[in-house]
């Protein structure tokens, strides 16, 4: 079997990269994969199966070969602005990893001619007078991005067109099933680590980590006021890895270190190689992987803690907040930094419970995050899902506007024969 | 009774499925019954004019007209064949083959490089799964589409030959000329560009008049500079559109015939050479013809390549004693067949 699998590729930063490149080798096991990439920088392990292509000029053929296409749509438009444009034209399976997408068609319409009254049209198509007039609010800069998101996500126009729809979390399944084929498959991960993590009762430091993309929904102000505010400083080290969102925010952190006189608890590493940041996360005490707002992913973050047999604590919202609490520790978003202060105390008095917090993620991920078992459904409902939703759906568009056109409107008994007609040719 | 054909007609193309309807529709009406032709129009591009269409099949009425009742639809082309009907018999020229058997064809397959292809291209399969079976007989113009309809659609289908056009009428001229007859539609499916490329490789003095009218002009000045380019111009006539009368000449003063389409449905042309006593190449893939061309007795058969397509033609030029003896082959295996328009009636009617 040929599979397309259009996706962003590491070393592109996004988890969605690293996603795609942990399920490689097992796709690839049972079928030929091409991978369909806009960017030529491409990891060498990954390079055999890259397609590189233009979205101006699409080799339809090639794409129609395949037996299965997938296309994995997120919220940041540097990588899956051209995907959902090719999504749009080549009917396929979504993998959808973000809820909330406004990120990505705001960018898109905002390049394009005419793109403000279609960003408008869409906007007012899902939600209404409301929406329309808080998308030409957020157009003329008077609404922030975040607070168009959580109102109005779109995330029914961005698998407007797909055949079936892949998500990583129940609440974005709840939210889609009654409107297209859509199946719910935890995240996968391949499991790493086989080494058990020892316990020491006593510690003189306890080690707090924080890794990965880091941007303000990260809560990394709530977290050094809460580190610092908190009457186990002294107790707590936090080491952070990885890249912070822009110069302009790391200059923020670096100043609100110093303000808050954390030298010496509050570590940045930056970027370490992947061994280095797994040991690094293996041998902390408590991983600080908080989120809001959240975008409705799935954290492939919050599996590579599990794997590590590591506690950790996260935002009681979107997929987090589905998490089981034999797993995680919750923080509210309306007292995190009580909270925070609340978990470094308990930390600091009992360690055992976090330590068999992290092996409970541990077992959690083993059984419900398998890569195995991850490509078995979803090849199975990619190859049963049917495409006759779509036809239905352009037959029903087409007859509405035909009818609109017209200066009389058909009785309901023609509208029920036309509407049979078009069920008994889709379905 | 009362019978529609119903058949879909590109507008301003006329070809074998044109006149088939029209032979069915008299053969009807020789029987006694009344009936009529219903032509319906067909875009195939872009895709989705394709679920347009299809759609609009579905809606159609022909149960009655005028207030009387039509007693029977025979469905003979995609999408017409959807036309709903309590008694409705199936006699397939095709499926929409650009979904199927040319389906990712690199030269060919029209639907597999549009970006909703894919989609289109299930829809069509989808539909004609579930409404080809509403039929209460489903007949196909071949083995060939028979066994299509078999290998993609799962369904089963009893192939139904019938006569060319004026075949009574078609004769062996009692001179044999040195030239090849290919009349056909010039289109790149009809493959008149694989004979020009065989010329060159022919090492007797071969003649070919190739007689039709082309789909597109620009397609014909392209083989014509290809016969230029290969030096082969000379050997070649471009007779354009022919009366029925002059091309049942050309076939009966010609040494052979050539026809060498790429997966023929049926093809006229094999039928039209046995009847004028006249043998005929064609090729491995060419479709329809292989049911009726029986290597070495009543024509040849070649790989699809210029190379061994001019193996073929020179060896029938070679020997025109040999090519005499094929066509006299063709002429009965021809009649020992029995296709016959009351044939077509009987079985269709029963």
């Amino acid at each position: 079997m040929l599979i397309n699998w259009f996706s962003p590729l590491p070393p592109a930063k996004t988890d969605i990269a690293h996603y795609t490149q942990r399920i490689m080798p097992i796709l690839t096991k049972i079928s030929q994969v091409k991978l369909w990439t806009d960017d030529s920088n491409v990891i060498p392990s990954l390079q055999r199966h890259v397609v590189i292509y233009n979205v101006h000029q699409l080799n339809w053929r090639e794409l129609n070969k395949a037996e299965l296409t997938f296309y994995n749509i997120g919220n940041n438009p540097v990588f899956h602005t051209n995907i959902w444009k090719t999504a749009i034209r080549h009917p396929a399976i979504v993998v959808l990893h973000d809820e909330c997408l406004q990120d990505l068609f705001g960018a898109i319409y905002k390049q394009e001619v005419n793109g403000k009254q279609r960003f408008l049209s869409i906007m007012a198509s899902y939600y209404g007078p409301r929406g329309y007039y808080d998308a030409e609010r957020f157009w003329n800069g008077e609404l922030e991005t975040e607070e168009l998101a959580i109102k109005y996500p779109l995330t029914e126009f961005a698998v407007e067109n797909a055949i079936g729809v892949v998500v990583h979390t129940s609440n974005l399944f709840n939210k889609l099933k009654d409107k297209l084929p859509v199946i719910y498959l935890p995240l996968p991960y391949l499991s790493k680590r086989k080494i058990k993590k020892e316990f020491k009762s006593k510690k003189n430091i306890y080690k707090l980590i924080l890794f990965g993309f880091i941007g303000k929904n990260r809560r990394l102000e709530s977290i050094l006021n809460a580190l610092a505010t908190s009457s186990y400083k002294k107790y707590l080290q936090l080491n952070i890895y990885g890249e912070i969102w822009d110069q302009a925010y790391q200059a923020y952190i670096e100043e609100l270190i110093k303000k808050y006189n954390l030298q010496k608890q509050v570590k940045i590493h930056g970027f370490v190689s992947e061994d280095e940041l797994d040991k690094a996360i293996f041998d902390s005490d408590l991983a600080l992987n908080l989120r809001f707002p959240t975008m409705g992913e799935a954290s492939g973050s919050q599996l590579r803690i599990w794997d590590n047999c590591l506690a950790s604590v996260v935002s009681k919202v979107g997929w987090y907040a589905t998490l089981p609490k034999e797993c995680v520790e919750f923080v509210s978003i309306e007292n995190e930094i009580k909270d925070l202060h609340r978990i470094f105390a308990e930390l600091v008095h009992n360690p055992l419970k976090f330590y068999q917090k992290g092996l409970n993620g541990k077992r959690y991920l083993t059984t419900y995050h398998s890569p195995q078992n991850y490509i078995k459904h979803l090849l199975e409902f990619s190859q049963q899902v049917s495409s006759q939703h779509l036809v239905c759906k352009y037959l029903c568009e087409k007859t509405a506007n035909f009818f609109s056109s017209l200066s009389f409107n058909p009785d309901e008994h023609y509208l029920r024969q036309i509407a049979t007609a078009i069920y008994n040719l889709t379905v | 009774m009362k019978i529609v054909v119903v058949t879909t007609h590109v507008p301003f193309v006329y070809g074998g499925a044109e006149i088939h309807a029209k032979q069915l529709c008299l053969a009807l009406q020789n029987y006694g019954h009344k009936c009529e032709v219903v032509k319906i129009p067909f875009k195939w591009y872009p895709a989705e004019k394709i679920l347009d269409h299809i759609f609009i099949c579905r809606l159609l009425d022909l149960t009655e007209s005028c207030g009387e009742s039509i007693d029977m639809l025979i469905g003979l082309k995609f999408p017409a064949y959807y036309v709903k009907h309590p008694n409705k018999i199936l006699w397939i020229l095709h499926q929409h083959k650009s979904a199927y058997e040319l389906w990712l064809h690199p030269e060919y397959g029209d639907l597999s490089i549009q970006p909703n292809g894919k989609l289109v291209r299930e829809a069509i399969i989808s539909a004609d799964k579930k409404f080809i079976p509403e039929a209460k007989k489903v007949f196909a113009n071949s083995k060939t589409v028979a066994e299509r309809l078999k290998k993609f659609c799962g369904l089963d289908s009893i192939p139904l030959y019938h006569p060319p056009l004026y075949a009574d009428k078609f004769y062996c001229g009692s001179q044999q000329g040195d030239y090849f007859f290919y009349p056909s539609r010039i289109n790149k499916m009809k493959r008149q560009r694989l004979v020009i490329e065989a010329l060159r490789y022919c090492k007797q003095p071969i003649k070919v008049l190739f007689a039709g009218l082309p789909e597109a002009e620009v397609y014909l000045k392209e083989l014509k500079k290809k016969a230029e380019e290969l030096g082969v111009s000379k050997n070649i006539k471009w007779i354009g559109f022919i009366s029925e009368e002059e091309k049942r000449k050309l076939y009966a003063d010609s040494l052979g015939v050539i026809y060498v389409p790429y997966d023929e449905d049926y093809g006229y042309v094999t039928l039209e050479a046995m009847l004028a006593g006249k043998p005929t190449i064609t090729c491995t893939d060419a479709g329809g013809p292989l049911e009726f061309v029986v290597d070495g007795i009543t024509g040849f058969i070649s790989e699809p390549t210029p190379q061994s397509l001019a193996e073929k033609l020179d060896m029938l030029y070679e020997n025109k004693v040999k090519a005499k003896e094929m066509g006299k082959n063709a002429y009965l295996k021809y009649h020992e067949m029995k296709i016959s328009w009351n044939k077509v009636v009987e079985t269709l009617l029963k």
